[in-house]
């Protein structure tokens, strides 16, 4: 079932990644109902996502936040949105809920859409992301912007703690974040293990935090790198 | 003027309630009768006057989510927990 086009002006391209097969399906007929709309491709994961976003070249991804087990839709969302020229995106969600549609905001989405919501509703999300305009459901606004509040109250106090650090505590936050356990620290550092162990123990309680793994995954969660270190390139 | 302190935090005062009827937010006195017809950002921000959210953080939100200019966000904020102040839906508490 193709979509009709008009001579004179082409339908938007959307890619839709979800992992029901059967809800791709049913979705694509809806689109391709409409006019001014026209399903270029559909995916299941991730991956096949990104490869089908480079060949087809969408001007509109709908990603289902939950394409497994993990949060993946979120991350396609990001690597779409850092890719040359990127495609405008809705993220799906199951139902409209304030947390998701900031982390939606964050990773780059023009707004969310609801499996619970009517297709129009849908629909004018669709169109709005297409002009580039940002699609936050009226009745959830208030319910994100609290949400932000909080997020970035979180940020500033784990910022604070950071700021405890000395700048050896710091390289050594950066190494336990790519990984690392005391003895490459020290190694890599040139100090003993024991003292590698002792930094370990004063960032622990500096950072309010009980294990080197939940140390590790505020530093990457939050961003915080020593300027000669630097975690990551997420 | 108001909102010259950091620490202010607009709460929303147990007398008046929102009323949704159709498409519109309205706020209501205890006798049922209109005091406020509020827009979308005005129903988000009496949402957020619960007692715990600052001023400064409300403006925060408001430039992030929209990328907007914060001297204008700081006034519409200040313009808008004002008038709801004025007609009681909101009090200025300060831990």
């Amino acid at each position: 079932m193709s979509s009709p086009v008009n001579g004179w002006s082409a339908a938007s391209r959307v890619l839709l990644v979800d992992a029901d097969a059967l809800f791709r399906s049913l979705l694509k007929e809806e689109l391709d109902a409409q006019a001014d709309l026209s399903v270029a491709d559909t995916a299941p994961s991730r991956d096949s996502a990104r490869a089908s976003a480079r060949s087809s070249k969408p001007d509109l991804v709908i990603v289902s936040a939950h394409l497994d087990e993990r949060l993946d839709g979120f991350l396609l969302c990001r690597d779409l949105r850092s890719s040359p020229d990127p495609p405008a995106v809705l993220v799906l969600l199951d139902q409209q809920d304030p947390g998701e549609i900031l982390t939606a905001l964050e990773s780059g989405a023009a707004g969310t859409m609801s499996r619970e919501e009517p297709l129009e509703d849908g629909l004018r999300n669709i169109r709005a992301a297409l002009r580039g305009e940002a699609c936050v459901p009226r009745r959830m606004l208030g319910g994100v912007l609290g949400a932000l509040i909080s997020r970035r109250r979180e940020t500033d106090e784990v910022h604070r703690r950071y700021a405890r650090l000395s700048r050896r505590e710091r390289e050594v936050l950066d190494l336990l974040a790519q990984g690392h356990d005391h003895t490459r620290i020290a190694s890599v550092l040139v100090i003993s293990p024991q003292t590698a162990r002792t930094h370990i123990q004063n960032i622990l309680e500096k950072l309010e935090v009980h294990s080197r793994l939940e140390a590790a995954s505020l530093a990457l969660e939050h961003d915080l790198t020593s300027p000669a270190g630097g975690t990551r390139g997420l | 003027m108001v909102f010259e302190l950091n620490d202010e935090r607009p709460r929303r005062t147990r007398e008046v309630r929102l009323e949704r009827r159709a498409d519109d937010n309205l706020l209501v006195d205890g006798s049922g009768d209109t005091l406020l017809l509020l827009n979308d950002t005005a129903l988000a921000l009496w949402e957020l006057c619960d007692g715990t959210n600052t001023v400064d953080e409300m403006v925060a939100a408001v430039v992030q989510l929209f990328q907007a200019d914060p001297r204008e966000v700081r006034q519409d904020v200040v313009r808008t927990i004002d008038r709801l102040r004025e007609v009681g839906a909101v009090e200025i508490y300060v831990p």
